[in-house]
């Protein structure tokens, strides 16, 4: 699961924009289900203005139940905390990048299974 | 399925009535795992797993007047062991009757959020609320501590575990009832504020001990785990202990159905809350859910952040800190566990259907629109055979304990 996940990772960042990927650290090298956590993003390319960070399921209509906080450790890496992704299945993670006034959001999907 | 089933070492999977998919013998083994759960510690409440606590607490749960004077209920007048720790009427009924069907007090210590819309966030915060519920014990909570005091061996228990009890009690002036809500409010009003702090406190310690018991109320192996102990131990007479319909029912549960999708886990149940779009109910308004559940829980004196609460730390209460309620959680409702679903009739959180067969049909079906808010965009019409309506709650009942 854990080298899907990174896979999955990779993938949806490149698929969705032009800038190096931000680098996702779950605690334990995969999100967990229906579980508050938190992880870590690193900024590859350098510092930015801010971080924001949601979570979405496309195909339930809905996001998560809880709301993250972003919080700044250095000037590239930020920690999430109070993420929850609380049902299985298809999650897309977006992380979004302001800098120089200008924002880029990069999404990171996720399948969670029932039995993990 | 051979390869997953090798892997695991089930070498008895032929034993099986149906032929499962990796997929749908993952979701299977993770209903049932090999150690049985058991509550996480809740920080919240240091009596939690204090045996005397326990011992106290089951008392108190069955203490008919536990509310006080003029009061004759007890915790199990609604929460009866002999009808699934429910009641098996469709809405509570106790000095009056509500509009919600009582939930069973079954491995709520499970729970993150207690109620059918999550009000409160801990066993020992919910107890409060009957106690003092015109509509179910009506009693108050200076009326508990009188019970407490004027029975020889609640108070013995109570002063061993927890010390004196509220000189007020004891009073010339003291009051029978007293409690801050719009009944006994003008009394409470009339306490001076260290005694009321008294009274608090003494409460919160004998609604720890109602929780300490409740906690110990899990449901036991059923049919439905002999059954994957089977598998896993190969032993044939275990695997027969889930009739071939069942077996049929367990796979459209984490298969076609895709029930499994908000009842996973050992519990068969998420924890979390879910707009599953039933349609309004006779004239009876329709249950905002969620974001009212949050609103009151974040109000409740008695909240895991209060100063009742024996770790007030977010670490304690980190669910308490990032929910949100948003269009997507109105009318949204706890999913409840399945364990030992067949002894909780009626269902739903109004008691609307009588049967799991009515409860399934429904899933099946879908009809009409949601009295509030929207549907679970994942819930889809099945429209499932009779048979598989019959194997779906064969797999149910074969949740029951034994």
């Amino acid at each position: 699961m854990r080298i899907k996940t990174l896979l999955l990772i990779v993938f949806g960042a490149l698929a969705s924009c032009q800038s190096p990927l931000p680098l996702l650290h779950f605690p334990s090298g995969q999100a967990p289900l229906n579980e508050i956590f938190s992880f870590e993003v690193e900024l590859v390319d350098g510092p930015a203005e801010s971080v924001s960070v949601d979570a979405d399921m496309p195909a339930h209509g809905h996001g998560m139940i809880t709301a993250p906080v972003v919080i700044k450790i250095d000037e590239t890496h930020y920690r999430v905390d109070g993420m929850m992704l609380h049902m299985p299945g298809y999650w897309e993670i977006y992380v979004e990048v302001s800098r120089n006034g200008q924002s880029e959001r990069f999404m990171v999907p996720l399948t969670l299974e029932a039995w993990q | 399925m051979a390869i997953v089933s090798l892997a695991l070492g089930l070498v008895s999977m032929m034993q099986l009535s149906v032929d499962l998919t990796d997929d749908e013998l993952r979701a299977m083994l993770s209903l049932s795992p090999p150690e049985s759960p058991t509550p996480r510690a809740k920080p919240t409440n240091k009596f939690a797993d204090n045996p005397k606590a326990i011992e106290l607490g089951e008392k108190l749960f069955f203490r008919e007047g536990l509310a006080g004077e003029g009061t004759t209920q007890s915790c199990a007048s609604c929460h009866n062991p002999d009808l699934g720790w429910a009641d098996g009427i469709q809405f509570a009924k106790g000095d009056g009757v509500g509009t919600l069907n009582t939930p069973t007090v079954r491995n709520s210590a499970f729970s993150n959020f207690v109620f059918w819309d999550g009000r409160a966030d801990s066993l020992w915060a919910q107890a409060a609320h009957p106690i003092e519920s015109p509509i179910e014990m009506h009693g108050s909570r200076l009326g508990v501590l009188h019970t407490i005091n004027d029975d020889v061996e609640l108070k013995k228990l109570w002063v061993e575990l927890f010390g004196e009890l509220p000189k007020y009690l004891t009073s010339d002036i003291g009051a029978l009832h007293a409690a801050p809500n719009e009944e006994f409010g003008e009394i409470w009003q009339g306490i001076k504020a260290s005694e009321q702090l008294a009274i608090n406190t003494a409460f919160v310690k004998t609604l720890k001990a109602i929780a300490a018991f409740e906690r110990t109320v899990i449901s036991k192996h059923s049919n439905f785990d002999l059954f994957v102990n089977g598998l896993r131990k190969n032993d044939i007479e275990l695997i027969e202990k889930l009739s071939p319909q069942a077996q049929r029912g367990m796979q459209l549960f984490v298969g076609k159905a895709n029930c499994i999708n908000c009842h996973f886990g050992p519990l068969l149940s998420d924890g979390q809350f879910h707009n599953i779009g039933l349609e309004p109910y006779q004239d009876i308004l329709p249950v905002v859910g969620r974001p009212d559940g949050i609103e009151k829980v974040r109000l409740d004196l008695f909240n895991g952040r209060n100063r009742f609460s024996d770790d007030t730390s977010w670490k304690a209460n980190g669910q308490m800190l990032y929910m949100i309620s948003n269009e997507h959680t109105v009318g949204a409702l706890k999913t409840p566990s399945l364990r030992d679903v067949a002894l909780t009739a009626p269902y739903m959180h109004d008691g609307r259907f009588a049967t799991l067969e009515a409860v399934v049909q429904f899933y099946s079906l879908l009809p009409g629109f949601p009295g509030i808010g929207h549907r679970e965009e994942t819930l889809n019409r099945l429209l499932l055979s009779d048979d598989e309506l019959a194997e779906l709650v064969a797999f149910l009942k074969s949740l029951s304990s034994l």
